[in-house]
Protein backbone atom coordinates (compact mmCIF):
# COMPACT_ATOMS: atom_id res chain seq x y z
CA UNK A 1 0.00 0.00 0.00
CA UNK A 2 1.57 3.29 -1.19
CA UNK A 3 1.17 5.91 1.82
CA UNK A 4 2.99 9.14 1.92
CA UNK A 5 3.35 9.04 5.62
CA UNK A 6 4.10 6.01 7.55
CA UNK A 7 1.50 5.52 10.52
CA UNK A 8 2.82 4.80 14.03
CA UNK A 9 2.62 1.24 15.30
CA UNK A 10 0.08 2.23 17.73
CA UNK A 11 -2.15 3.80 14.56
CA UNK A 12 -1.40 0.45 12.48
CA UNK A 13 -2.73 -1.88 15.44
CA UNK A 14 -5.79 0.18 15.68
CA UNK A 15 -7.01 0.29 12.31
CA UNK A 16 -6.26 -3.36 12.04
CA UNK A 17 -8.85 -3.72 15.22
CA UNK A 18 -11.41 -1.59 13.85
CA UNK A 19 -11.34 -3.70 10.75
CA UNK A 20 -9.74 -1.68 8.38
CA UNK A 21 -8.63 -4.03 5.48
CA UNK A 22 -5.78 -1.60 4.26
CA UNK A 23 -4.73 -1.24 7.69
CA UNK A 24 -4.09 -5.08 7.83
CA UNK A 25 -2.49 -5.31 4.21
CA UNK A 26 0.02 -2.33 5.40
CA UNK A 27 0.69 -4.63 8.20
CA UNK A 28 1.86 -7.76 6.07
CA UNK A 29 3.66 -5.18 3.97
CA UNK A 30 5.50 -3.81 6.99
CA UNK A 31 6.60 -6.94 8.07
CA UNK A 32 7.18 -9.57 5.80
CA UNK A 33 10.39 -9.70 5.22
CA UNK A 34 11.60 -9.84 8.51
CA UNK A 35 9.09 -12.53 9.75
CA UNK A 36 10.39 -14.00 6.21
CA UNK A 37 13.52 -13.89 7.43
CA UNK A 38 12.78 -16.02 10.70
CA UNK A 39 10.63 -18.45 8.81
CA UNK A 40 12.98 -19.40 6.47
CA UNK A 41 15.88 -19.95 9.09
CA UNK A 42 13.76 -22.55 10.32
CA UNK A 43 12.09 -24.09 7.34
CA UNK A 44 13.28 -26.98 5.88
CA UNK A 45 12.47 -25.91 2.04
CA UNK A 46 12.10 -22.16 0.43
CA UNK A 47 8.31 -23.63 -0.01
CA UNK A 48 8.08 -24.55 3.80
CA UNK A 49 9.43 -21.32 4.44
CA UNK A 50 6.68 -19.42 2.99
CA UNK A 51 3.94 -21.56 4.08
CA UNK A 52 5.87 -20.87 7.71
CA UNK A 53 5.36 -17.47 6.96
CA UNK A 54 1.76 -17.36 6.17
CA UNK A 55 1.21 -19.23 9.06
CA UNK A 56 3.07 -16.70 11.37
CA UNK A 57 0.66 -14.04 9.84
CA UNK A 58 -2.30 -16.44 10.80
CA UNK A 59 -1.28 -15.94 14.20
CA UNK A 60 -0.37 -12.37 14.29
CA UNK A 61 -4.50 -12.09 13.05
CA UNK A 62 -5.73 -13.82 15.95
CA UNK A 63 -3.19 -12.38 18.65
CA UNK A 64 -3.14 -9.34 17.65
CA UNK A 65 -5.23 -7.58 20.49
CA UNK A 66 -2.68 -8.91 23.30
CA UNK A 67 -0.40 -6.06 21.40
CA UNK A 68 0.62 -3.73 24.32
CA UNK A 69 1.45 -0.12 22.52
CA UNK A 70 4.24 0.32 25.14
CA UNK A 71 6.54 -2.22 23.48
CA UNK A 72 7.89 -1.91 20.13
CA UNK A 73 5.69 -3.12 17.21
CA UNK A 74 8.64 -4.70 14.96
CA UNK A 75 9.88 -6.80 18.17
CA UNK A 76 6.60 -8.20 19.24
CA UNK A 77 6.32 -9.19 15.45
CA UNK A 78 9.50 -10.98 15.10
CA UNK A 79 8.56 -12.68 19.09
CA UNK A 80 5.61 -14.22 17.82
CA UNK A 81 7.10 -15.05 14.43
CA UNK A 82 9.94 -16.87 15.92
CA UNK A 83 7.81 -18.68 18.71
CA UNK A 84 5.92 -20.22 15.65
CA UNK A 85 9.20 -20.79 13.58
CA UNK A 86 10.62 -22.70 16.69
CA UNK A 87 7.17 -24.55 17.35
CA UNK A 88 7.24 -25.97 13.98
CA UNK A 89 10.62 -26.48 13.50
CA UNK A 90 10.19 -29.14 17.04
CA UNK A 91 7.49 -30.39 14.94
CA UNK A 92 9.50 -31.13 12.00
CA UNK A 93 12.02 -32.56 14.19
CA UNK A 94 9.94 -34.70 15.93
CA UNK A 95 10.70 -37.53 12.80
CA UNK A 96 14.53 -38.71 14.27
CA UNK A 97 17.40 -37.43 12.09
CA UNK A 98 19.98 -38.12 14.11
CA UNK A 99 21.47 -41.88 13.80
CA UNK A 100 24.65 -43.07 14.90
CA UNK A 101 27.79 -42.56 13.23
CA UNK A 102 27.46 -45.87 11.53
CA UNK A 103 23.95 -45.13 10.57
CA UNK A 104 24.29 -42.01 8.96
CA UNK A 105 23.86 -41.65 5.49
CA UNK A 106 25.25 -39.27 3.21
CA UNK A 107 23.52 -36.30 3.49
CA UNK A 108 21.23 -35.60 1.07
CA UNK A 109 20.26 -32.28 -0.10
CA UNK A 110 15.97 -32.45 -0.38
CA UNK A 111 15.02 -32.38 -4.20
CA UNK A 112 13.45 -28.65 -3.67
CA UNK A 113 16.88 -27.22 -2.94
CA UNK A 114 19.00 -28.91 -5.63
CA UNK A 115 21.24 -26.67 -6.53
CA UNK A 116 22.10 -24.46 -9.63
CA UNK A 117 25.14 -25.55 -10.74
CA UNK A 118 25.87 -21.57 -11.30
CA UNK A 119 24.89 -20.81 -7.56
CA UNK A 120 27.29 -21.90 -5.79
CA UNK A 121 25.94 -19.34 -2.59
CA UNK A 122 22.29 -21.05 -2.84
CA UNK A 123 24.46 -25.10 -3.02
CA UNK A 124 26.01 -23.55 0.17
CA UNK A 125 22.67 -22.96 1.70
CA UNK A 126 21.30 -25.95 0.71
CA UNK A 127 23.84 -27.50 2.24
CA UNK A 128 24.23 -25.85 5.81
CA UNK A 129 20.62 -26.30 5.90
CA UNK A 130 20.92 -29.66 6.04
CA UNK A 131 23.52 -29.64 8.31
CA UNK A 132 21.81 -27.72 10.59
CA UNK A 133 19.11 -30.31 10.16
CA UNK A 134 21.09 -33.14 11.26
CA UNK A 135 22.36 -31.06 14.75
CA UNK A 136 20.29 -32.25 17.58
CA UNK A 137 17.25 -29.62 17.93
CA UNK A 138 18.87 -28.87 21.68
CA UNK A 139 21.77 -27.45 19.56
CA UNK A 140 20.43 -26.03 16.32
CA UNK A 141 17.91 -23.90 18.25
CA UNK A 142 20.30 -21.81 20.10
CA UNK A 143 22.70 -21.61 16.92
CA UNK A 144 20.01 -20.50 14.50
CA UNK A 145 18.89 -17.73 17.26
CA UNK A 146 22.45 -16.57 17.77
CA UNK A 147 24.37 -16.81 14.31
CA UNK A 148 21.29 -16.33 12.14
CA UNK A 149 19.10 -14.16 14.05
CA UNK A 150 21.70 -12.47 15.85
CA UNK A 151 19.82 -12.73 18.83
CA UNK A 152 21.64 -12.06 21.96
CA UNK A 153 22.20 -14.99 24.41
CA UNK A 154 19.81 -13.19 27.39
CA UNK A 155 17.06 -13.59 24.57
CA UNK A 156 17.58 -16.86 23.39
CA UNK A 157 17.76 -18.03 27.29
CA UNK A 158 14.19 -16.55 27.60
CA UNK A 159 12.88 -17.47 24.29
CA UNK A 160 13.95 -21.23 25.22
CA UNK A 161 13.07 -21.53 28.41
CA UNK A 162 16.91 -22.94 29.21
CA UNK A 163 19.80 -21.28 31.53
CA UNK A 164 22.00 -18.69 30.09
CA UNK A 165 25.14 -20.89 30.58
CA UNK A 166 23.41 -23.63 28.94
CA UNK A 167 22.87 -21.35 25.92
CA UNK A 168 26.18 -20.34 25.92
CA UNK A 169 27.60 -24.52 26.18
CA UNK A 170 25.11 -25.29 24.28
CA UNK A 171 25.87 -22.67 20.96
CA UNK A 172 29.66 -23.36 21.20
CA UNK A 173 28.64 -27.36 21.02
CA UNK A 174 27.10 -26.27 18.05
CA UNK A 175 29.60 -23.85 16.44
CA UNK A 176 31.96 -27.03 17.15
CA UNK A 177 29.84 -30.06 15.58
CA UNK A 178 29.25 -27.59 12.40
CA UNK A 179 32.43 -26.65 11.84
CA UNK A 180 33.54 -29.95 11.92
CA UNK A 181 31.34 -31.61 9.62
CA UNK A 182 32.34 -28.24 7.40
CA UNK A 183 35.30 -30.47 6.70
CA UNK A 184 33.59 -32.07 4.04
CA UNK A 185 30.96 -29.37 3.68
CA UNK A 186 34.01 -27.80 2.14
CA UNK A 187 35.26 -30.38 0.24
CA UNK A 188 31.37 -31.17 -0.95
CA UNK A 189 31.58 -34.44 0.35
CA UNK A 190 29.25 -36.56 2.18
CA UNK A 191 28.12 -35.26 5.67
CA UNK A 192 28.28 -36.73 9.05
CA UNK A 193 27.24 -35.49 12.36
CA UNK A 194 25.77 -37.55 15.32
CA UNK A 195 25.02 -37.05 18.77
CA UNK A 196 28.29 -36.46 21.49
CA UNK A 197 30.69 -36.35 18.23
CA UNK A 198 31.63 -32.81 19.03
CA UNK A 199 33.16 -33.66 22.19
CA UNK B 1 39.44 -34.71 34.27
CA UNK B 2 40.93 -30.85 35.35
CA UNK B 3 42.12 -31.10 31.79
CA UNK B 4 39.78 -32.18 29.77
CA UNK B 5 37.56 -29.05 31.38
CA UNK B 6 40.58 -26.85 30.55
CA UNK B 7 40.16 -28.03 27.02
CA UNK B 8 36.23 -27.76 26.37
CA UNK B 9 36.74 -24.18 28.10
CA UNK B 10 39.14 -23.17 25.81
CA UNK B 11 37.51 -24.51 22.58
CA UNK B 12 34.51 -22.87 23.84
CA UNK B 13 36.80 -19.41 23.54
CA UNK B 14 37.71 -20.52 20.60
CA UNK B 15 34.19 -20.27 19.18
CA UNK B 16 33.40 -17.10 20.86
CA UNK B 17 36.46 -15.84 19.14
CA UNK B 18 35.31 -17.00 15.69
CA UNK B 19 31.91 -15.22 16.09
CA UNK B 20 33.27 -12.08 17.43
CA UNK B 21 32.19 -12.35 20.79
CA UNK B 22 35.56 -11.80 23.27
CA UNK B 23 36.68 -8.83 24.44
CA UNK B 24 40.05 -7.93 23.08
CA UNK B 25 41.91 -8.60 26.04
CA UNK B 26 40.92 -12.22 26.16
CA UNK B 27 40.64 -12.60 22.24
CA UNK B 28 44.41 -11.57 22.36
CA UNK B 29 45.02 -14.25 25.20
CA UNK B 30 43.02 -16.92 22.98
CA UNK B 31 44.81 -15.88 19.80
CA UNK B 32 48.15 -16.88 21.59
CA UNK B 33 46.77 -19.85 22.97
CA UNK B 34 45.99 -20.85 18.78
CA UNK B 35 49.95 -19.96 18.00
CA UNK B 36 51.21 -23.29 20.38
CA UNK B 37 47.85 -25.50 19.81
CA UNK B 38 47.63 -26.82 16.06
CA UNK B 39 44.61 -28.46 16.86
CA UNK B 40 42.45 -25.97 18.25
CA UNK B 41 43.94 -23.52 15.38
CA UNK B 42 42.77 -26.09 12.87
CA UNK B 43 38.88 -25.43 15.12
CA UNK B 44 39.34 -22.09 14.75
CA UNK B 45 39.58 -22.07 11.26
CA UNK B 46 36.68 -24.60 10.64
CA UNK B 47 34.39 -22.25 13.21
CA UNK B 48 35.00 -19.67 10.87
CA UNK B 49 34.43 -21.49 7.29
CA UNK B 50 30.72 -22.46 9.08
CA UNK B 51 30.36 -18.91 10.41
CA UNK B 52 31.08 -18.03 6.91
CA UNK B 53 28.76 -20.53 5.51
CA UNK B 54 26.52 -19.33 7.99
CA UNK B 55 26.68 -15.80 6.99
CA UNK B 56 26.13 -16.89 3.45
CA UNK B 57 23.16 -18.90 4.16
CA UNK B 58 21.54 -15.53 5.89
CA UNK B 59 22.78 -13.29 2.81
CA UNK B 60 20.79 -15.56 0.40
CA UNK B 61 17.46 -15.53 2.11
CA UNK B 62 17.54 -11.59 2.14
CA UNK B 63 14.69 -11.00 -0.16
CA UNK B 64 10.98 -12.77 0.44
CA UNK B 65 9.99 -14.59 -3.03
CA UNK B 66 8.07 -12.74 -5.42
CA UNK B 67 4.37 -13.14 -4.81
CA UNK B 68 4.70 -14.01 -1.25
CA UNK B 69 2.51 -10.87 0.11
CA UNK B 70 -0.30 -11.87 -1.99
CA UNK B 71 -0.18 -15.71 -0.42
CA UNK B 72 -0.18 -14.32 2.98
CA UNK B 73 -3.21 -11.84 2.25
CA UNK B 74 -5.40 -14.54 0.66
CA UNK B 75 -4.60 -17.10 3.89
CA UNK B 76 -5.06 -14.37 6.62
CA UNK B 77 -7.85 -12.23 5.23
CA UNK B 78 -11.09 -14.12 5.61
CA UNK B 79 -9.51 -14.68 9.55
CA UNK B 80 -9.03 -11.04 9.93
CA UNK B 81 -12.52 -10.40 8.42
CA UNK B 82 -14.41 -12.58 10.65
CA UNK B 83 -12.21 -11.21 13.90
CA UNK B 84 -12.36 -7.33 12.98
CA UNK B 85 -15.00 -6.64 10.13
CA UNK B 86 -18.21 -5.96 11.63
CA UNK B 87 -21.11 -7.25 9.84
CA UNK B 88 -22.39 -3.41 9.39
CA UNK B 89 -19.71 -3.01 6.42
CA UNK B 90 -21.95 -5.67 4.44
CA UNK B 91 -25.39 -5.22 3.23
CA UNK B 92 -28.32 -5.43 5.68
CA UNK B 93 -30.21 -8.63 5.22
CA UNK B 94 -33.05 -6.76 4.42
CA UNK B 95 -31.64 -5.22 1.81
CA UNK B 96 -30.33 -8.01 0.21
CA UNK B 97 -34.01 -10.15 0.42
CA UNK B 98 -35.28 -6.63 -0.90
CA UNK B 99 -32.62 -6.91 -3.68
CA UNK B 100 -33.85 -10.81 -4.38
CA UNK B 101 -37.40 -10.11 -4.15
CA UNK B 102 -36.81 -7.34 -6.76
CA UNK B 103 -34.78 -9.55 -9.33
CA UNK B 104 -37.56 -11.92 -8.90
CA UNK B 105 -40.23 -9.58 -9.50
CA UNK B 106 -38.34 -7.93 -12.86
CA UNK B 107 -37.57 -11.30 -14.40
CA UNK B 108 -40.68 -13.20 -13.43
CA UNK B 109 -40.64 -16.74 -14.47
CA UNK B 110 -44.10 -18.02 -15.78
CA UNK B 111 -44.43 -20.01 -12.66
CA UNK B 112 -43.99 -17.25 -10.51
CA UNK B 113 -45.98 -14.84 -12.92
CA UNK B 114 -48.84 -17.76 -12.36
CA UNK B 115 -48.77 -17.44 -8.44
CA UNK B 116 -48.60 -13.62 -8.68
CA UNK B 117 -51.47 -13.91 -10.68
CA UNK B 118 -53.32 -15.65 -8.39
CA UNK B 119 -53.23 -13.10 -5.65
CA UNK B 120 -55.39 -10.27 -4.75
CA UNK B 121 -53.48 -7.52 -6.59
CA UNK B 122 -51.73 -4.82 -4.05
CA UNK B 123 -53.84 -1.84 -4.56
CA UNK B 124 -57.18 -3.97 -3.66
CA UNK B 125 -56.07 -5.05 -0.52
CA UNK B 126 -54.62 -1.30 -0.15
CA UNK B 127 -58.45 -0.13 -1.15
CA UNK B 128 -60.35 -2.98 1.45
CA UNK B 129 -57.30 -1.33 4.09
CA UNK B 130 -58.25 2.09 3.61
CA UNK B 131 -61.61 1.16 3.82
CA UNK B 132 -61.46 -0.56 6.84
CA UNK B 133 -59.06 2.04 8.37
CA UNK B 134 -62.26 4.86 7.79
CA UNK B 135 -64.92 2.65 9.45
CA UNK B 136 -63.10 2.41 12.81
CA UNK B 137 -62.17 5.80 12.24
CA UNK B 138 -65.35 6.86 11.88
CA UNK B 139 -67.30 4.47 14.62
CA UNK B 140 -64.46 5.96 16.97
CA UNK B 141 -65.50 9.16 16.43
CA UNK B 142 -69.29 8.61 16.66
CA UNK B 143 -68.51 7.28 20.16
CA UNK B 144 -66.43 10.15 21.23
CA UNK B 145 -69.18 12.38 20.21
CA UNK B 146 -71.43 10.41 22.04
CA UNK B 147 -69.08 10.17 25.34
CA UNK B 148 -69.18 14.17 24.69
CA UNK B 149 -72.69 14.84 24.40
CA UNK B 150 -73.30 12.65 27.47
CA UNK B 151 -70.93 14.43 29.83
CA UNK B 152 -72.20 17.72 28.49
CA UNK B 153 -76.14 17.19 28.97
CA UNK B 154 -74.64 15.60 32.97
CA UNK B 155 -73.06 18.68 33.51
CA UNK B 156 -75.77 21.38 32.49
CA UNK B 157 -78.11 19.60 34.54
CA UNK B 158 -76.16 19.60 37.29
CA UNK B 159 -75.74 23.17 36.81
CA UNK B 160 -79.62 23.96 36.86
CA UNK B 161 -79.42 21.77 40.33
CA UNK B 162 -77.59 24.01 41.68
CA UNK B 163 -78.97 27.19 40.42
CA UNK B 164 -82.36 25.99 41.75
CA UNK B 165 -81.13 25.59 45.31
CA UNK B 166 -79.05 29.00 45.05
CA UNK B 167 -83.02 30.26 44.45
CA UNK B 168 -83.93 28.61 47.59
CA UNK B 169 -80.98 29.76 49.48
CA UNK B 170 -81.84 33.50 48.80
CA UNK B 171 -86.24 33.26 49.29
CA UNK B 172 -84.95 31.75 52.37
CA UNK B 173 -82.77 34.15 53.58
CA UNK B 174 -85.22 36.78 52.84
CA UNK B 175 -88.05 35.20 54.75
CA UNK B 176 -85.80 34.98 57.68
CA UNK B 177 -85.08 38.70 57.69
CA UNK B 178 -88.42 39.83 57.09
CA UNK B 179 -89.56 37.34 60.48
CA UNK B 180 -86.67 39.02 62.32
CA UNK B 181 -87.71 42.75 61.37
CA UNK B 182 -91.76 42.25 61.81
CA UNK B 183 -93.33 43.26 64.76
CA UNK B 184 -94.35 40.06 66.89
CA UNK B 185 -97.65 41.01 67.52
CA UNK B 186 -98.36 41.28 63.57
CA UNK B 187 -96.40 38.64 63.37
CA UNK B 188 -98.63 36.27 65.61
CA UNK B 189 -102.02 37.82 63.65
CA UNK B 190 -101.56 37.82 60.29
CA UNK B 191 -99.00 35.48 59.30
CA UNK B 192 -97.88 36.12 55.80
CA UNK B 193 -98.59 34.87 52.86
CA UNK B 194 -95.77 35.43 50.76
CA UNK B 195 -95.14 32.85 48.48
CA UNK B 196 -91.71 33.98 48.13
CA UNK B 197 -91.72 33.59 52.37
CA UNK B 198 -91.63 29.73 52.27
CA UNK B 199 -88.97 27.89 53.52
CA UNK B 200 -88.44 25.01 51.07
CA UNK B 201 -87.10 22.34 52.43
Amino acid sequence: MDSPVQISDAQLVTQCLSGHEDGWRTFVDRFRTPVWHIAVRFAATPDDADELTQDVFMRLVNVLPSYRPSGALGAWVRQVATNVAIDAYRRRRRTPLLLSDEEMPEAPVPASWQPDAIAERREEAARIRALLDRLPPELSEPLILRDLMDCDYPEIAERLAIPLGTVKSRIHRARQTLARAGRALGRGGPVRIGRGEDR
Amino acid sequence: MTAARSDDRFRDLVSALAAGELKPAEAQRVRARLTEDPELARLYGEIRAARRSLDDFAAGTATPPPGLEGRILAATLPAFRSLYVRRTHYWPTWLAAAAAAAMLLFFQPPLVRGALESLPRASDGVSSLRAAANRHTDRALAEFGVLRASVSFALEDQMDRLEDRLRDLERATRHRDALLSAPESDADAAPSNDPQGEVSP
